[in-house]
């Protein structure tokens, strides 16, 4: 190995030739023993230590983003119960309630006869209780 | 008691719908995706949405993962940098509102040691240079020198052949190497 194969080598790889591809290894070795293959790598070492320095995560954060996984996963479930929800009691239901109560108060209004004691609280019972039975042409 | 089982013996429990199977995964790596993920993006915030992703992807395609053919390591790595060279990519049509001058200034405390000073600059040196770099560059240096994978599983990780990883590598360090040198060098002049 000729010394700029060398110097090629140590700029691709770094200095750590144990690091560097198998088929070179054993030519550097023998190469890193001379005098100027040994320089050569510890004018490297200062860049590689600088090349591998890491941020630095700290345990909270990594389990925060862990807990925040937990939960994305656990909230599809969560959206399933409130589509379970929505097929028992639709948004529509209150309006289409309060339309049917309409419906069936001015029908009554309008199938009832009007009853001249009406006035009276135990005549409007009698009259609302009965008039299914009742029929509506008997006499009065 | 620490779990002992392999990450890829995990993945198969994670395939059934196994949450404290992926859990333990988490714990094992999340560090390491979030490290990754923040070495090519700079931005903390962003780091850790795509850590997030990437397990949630890990969830979700447990499944697909084969065993036989890459570590689960190496199959991790490359969703984290998928999502964040996807992540970049889209960061580039948008307007940039944060300089990285601003994300690591350092103000000198009494307090702080000298060499944990010095560690400091050097780390915001590092993070300024890298952030000179290309995505694909940034990516090369962290998973090689970095996260230690061999230069066949880094290539593997970021879908290169081997002389192309080579080739990608040299040319990050040369750089990265010169925006060293040239930010040592305005700083020694500002001082």
């Amino acid at each position: 190995m000729t010394q700029d194969e060398f110097v090629a080598l140590v700029e691709m790889w770094g200095a750590d030739i144990a690091r560097w591809p198998a088929r070179y290894q054993d030519e550097a070795r023998r190469f890193a023993e001379t005098g100027e293959g040994q320089a050569l790598l510890d004018a490297a070492r200062p860049f590689d230590a600088l090349f591998s320095m890491k941020p630095d995560i700290s345990k909270d954060r990594a389990a925060d983003a862990a807990f925040a996984v937990m939960q994305r996963i656990a909230a599809p479930r969560q959206r399933w119960t409130d589509r379970l929800g929505k097929v028992w009691m639709p948004r529509w239901w209150m309006p289409a309630g309060l339309a049917c109560s309409m419906l069936v108060g001015v029908s009554l209004a309008v199938l009832v006869p009007p009853d001249r004691n009406a006035e009276q609280p135990e005549a409007v019972i009698d009259l609302v209780l009965d008039s299914g039975t009742a029929p509506f042409w008997s006499a009065p | 008691m620490m779990n002992t089982e392999a990450d890829e013996m995990l993945v198969t429990r994670i395939a059934a719908r196994d949450q404290r199977a992926l859990r333990i995964l988490m714990e094992r790596h999340m560090s390491r995706a979030l490290r990754v993920a923040q070495r090519v993006l700079i931005n903390a915030a962003d780091a850790d949405d795509v850590g997030q992703e990437a397990f949630m992807r890990v969830w979700t395609h447990a499944a697909s993962f084969d065993p036989s053919t890459a570590r689960f390591t190496t199959w991790l790595y490359r969703i984290v940098l998928n999502l964040a060279l996807d992540r970049t990519r889209d960061q580039a049509r948008k307007p940039k509102h944060q300089p990285i001058e601003d994300a690591a200034d350092i103000h000198a405390d009494e307090h702080i040691a000298e060499d944990r000073l010095i560690e400091m600059q050097q780390q915001m040196t590092l993070t300024k240079a890298m952030a000179l770099l290309t995505d694909r560059q940034r990516a090369a240096i962290a998973l090689f020198h970095m996260e230690g994978l061999s230069g066949r599983d880094a290539a593997q990780v970021m879908g290169l052949a081997d002389k192309a990883f080579e080739s990608l590598l040299i040319r990050a360090r040369s750089a990265l190497k010169q925006h060293v040198e040239q930010l040592e060098r305005d700083r020694r002049s500002c001082a």
